[in-house]
């Protein structure tokens, strides 16, 4: 916890002080800090009972100095630094400022990052400026309305309970994510009120260390969000409620996300995403393709009309004796196997997608190699199987794009991790800006609520505190 | 102390400020399957009406279940995120016990749909019989004053004054000492989901 130095922290400092630097200053200095002598302020983090940081900031009408961050040796690159900075930043907005300046050593590297990282800008450099004749940066930041905005936000919208703090210019301040799929692998599927009563047990565990990790205070957060839909009723709950307890108790706008928006948006973790942008949207529970003219417009233009691929991958590991979640093993096995077997190819006019027909074929293939005494040959069979989903996937995306000229095409979605599929879209799209999402953030997690998070905060579109859960959402809505 | 008490886990949306000994302000309305939509406006009317901070709590006391079990998760992620983040004090108390209000020779019954209900016996501070599921025709009030869902045995329903009762069983309440390992009382097991 950060607070002002007290007269009891003096000695630490002083050797915290004498152990990071050569020249430190004097014991008198800091205490002349303490008597309010220099017009300063030292604020010190204790953790865990021991001072882990220390800052001094001057202040001088509408401009402040930051004359100092220290960090004890054992405890830096976690943060801390971080932390105090913009403890320090708070408090001098606190105290009205309008400017921040300070000077930096041109080879602190890592200092000037985080300065730049913290919207810092250099000004001048000033030739010579420490005794042993290095330059020092003049670097200042504007105090007003310039922070980036900090979002944490909650995802529990089927078995994985989630939480990260991403400011807007995409610094992951903590992702956390504990999944259940253990538990429900048991039953080859996901059990609702088992995932509920998950959801409750890991909630304030998984909140709380993505604030531990983020080193932020939750007063510095500027909004909450959370998945509103479409997912799990019973699972949706908890993470609403979550979020909406923290939105309560610290003042703070709430902001409700489509889950799906949220695979598409984590894209832009990779790099700034063109409109209009085509979404080739693919998990367990959906497979769509979505227009989306701007960030704003969300327009679905082809869906499934029975199993979402997902699924349908679930189901044929099922059939083969493959263990839940079907998507990994499908995609190992289907790397082993050979062009075998013939699947009928799923025949439905225009944009709209059908997964049961192929399921079924793999199902009576299965039964019929069996009752002739034909062993079944598993990658044989998944790499059929996966042949003809994906490929289907690959000639609707191309057709909506001859409908629906896009600059930008992203995957999204659980199965955006199969990288089959991953090969596919890039040997199929080299003419457009094709955006793959990272593989760690494919399956459901609470960064990419956050990404999405952020453009609903810049339109400011919040949602009230007595807003229900919406198990069935529409992307459009 | 200032405690913030919250129950869900059944018909009613009851929030209550307690300050040690006396009621600040409480709200206690029938609101079956609303809850997670009202729970944050009441809460919000409770607090204003006690003119309190939000932040200025040192406590929350929940009701732990049985219940609906959509209704007790409500209650128990405000109490465990918020305790742990607050941070402050957790309690919680049985549902039924709860409801029982430390009254003396109580039997207290709640609906558990298809033919079951929830059954607990208080005398007092004490416990008779703990809280079960059972079928319904295996429940006799016999002389027990009947609390809750008293309709299934042919009596009044009445489940009494929530806020108060939550002031009345301030001794039962159970301190606890690992917000993160908290759960509710389902009064059934996760496996039975796997058979």
């Amino acid at each position: 916890m950060i607070e002002k130095m007290r007269p009891e922290d003096l000695e630490e400092v002083v050797s915290i002080e004498e152990e990071a630097f050569s020249r430190p200053w004097d014991r008198d200095y800091f205490l002349n800090e303490l008597e309010g002598k220099n017009f300063g302020e030292v604020y010190v983090d204790h953790v865990d009972g021991k001072i882990v940081s220390y800052g001094n900031v001057r202040y001088m009408f509408e401009n402040c100095d930051l004359t100092k961050i220290c960090v004890r040796k054992e405890y830096r690159h976690q943060g801390y630094g971080r932390k105090m900075l913009k403890h320090l930043i708070r408090k001098a907005v606190e105290k009205d400022c309008e400017f921040m300046h300070l000077e930096v050593d041109v080879n602190n590297k890592e200092a000037i990052g985080l300065y730049e990282k913290n919207r810092f800008m250099t000004m001048r450099t000033r030739k010579g400026y420490y005794e042993n004749g290095d330059d020092a940066y003049d670097m200042v930041r504007g105090l007003i309305n310039n922070d980036p905005k900090v979002i944490l936000a909650i995802e529990s919208s089927c078995d994985e309970t989630a939480c990260a703090i991403v400011d807007e210019d995409l610094n992951v301040l903590s992702s956390v994510v504990t999944s259940q799929i253990d538990v429900h692998a048991r039953f080859g599927g996901v059990i609702p009120e088992v995932a509920s009563r998950m959801h409750v047990e890991q909630i304030s565990t998984i909140v709380k260390s993505a604030v531990d990790q983020a080193k932020i205070d939750l007063k510095d957060v500027d909004a909450i969000a959370y998945t509103i839909g479409p997912g799990l009723i019973g699972s949706l709950h908890v993470g609403g409620i979550a979020a909406k307890s923290l939105a309560f108790f610290y003042d703070k706008p709430l902001i409700g996300v489509h889950h799906l928006k949220g695979h598409i948006f984590v894209n832009e973790m990779i790099r700034p995403l063109q409109y209009p942008m085509m979404a080739l949207v693919v998990s367990g529970g959906h497979t769509e393709l979505v227009y989306v003219e701007n960030d704003e417009s969300f327009r679905i233009i082809g869906t499934t009309l029975d199993d979402a691929i997902g699924e349908a991958y679930d189901k044929v590991a099922r059939v083969m004796k493959e263990a839940y979640p079907g998507g990994p093993v499908i995609d190992r096995l289907a790397k082993e196997g050979k062009p075998h077997y013939q699947l009928p190819t799923p025949k439905v006019d225009g944009l709209n997608f059908s997964f049961s027909g192929l399921k079924n074929a793999v199902l009576q293939l299965s039964k019929k190699e069996e009752n002739s005494g034909n062993p079944i040959n598993k990658n044989d069979l998944a790499y059929a199987f996966q042949e003809t989903a994906l490929n289907v996937l690959i000639r609707k995306t191309k057709l909506a794009l001859e409908q629906y000229p896009c600059k930008t095409l992203v995957l999204a979605g659980g199965v955006a991790a199969n990288s089959r599929l991953r090969q596919l879209m890039e040997e199929n799209f080299p003419d457009i800006d094709l955006v793959l999402p990272p593989l760690k953030y494919c399956t459901d997690n609470a960064l990419m609520i956050a990404c999405a998070a952020h453009h609903y905060l810049k339109h400011r579109k919040f949602v009230s505190l007595d807003t229900p859960s919406m198990p069935s959402m529409s992307i459009e809505d | 102390m200032l405690t913030l008490c919250i129950d869900t886990s059944y018909k009613y949306l009851t929030c209550v400020l307690i300050e040690d000994d006396h009621i600040l302000s409480s709200y206690s309305e029938e609101c079956f399957k609303r809850q997670s939509e009202e729970v944050f406006p009441i809460l919000n009317e409770v607090f204003e009406k006690a003119q309190v901070p939000k932040d200025s709590i040192d406590s929350i006391c929940i009701a732990e279940g049985p219940g609906s079990y959509t209704g007790v998760r409500i209650a128990m992620t405000i109490a465990k995120v918020i305790g742990e983040m607050l941070p402050c004090d957790v309690y919680t108390i049985s549902t039924l016990r709860l409801y029982a209000a430390g009254k003396n020779n109580c039997m207290v019954v709640m609906d558990a749909r298809a033919k079951r209900v929830y059954c607990g016996i208080y005398d007092g501070e004490d416990i008779i019989k703990d809280d079960c599921a059972l079928p319904i025709e295996e429940v006799d009030p016999g002389d027990h004053l009947l609390i809750g869902d008293g309709q299934l045995f042919g009596k009044e329903c009445d489940f009494g004054n929530i806020p108060e009762a939550f002031l009345k069983t301030k001794k039962m309440w159970k301190k606890v000492e690992k917000i993160a390992y908290l759960t509710p009382e389902y009064l059934k097991e996760s496996e039975s989901y796997y058979r």
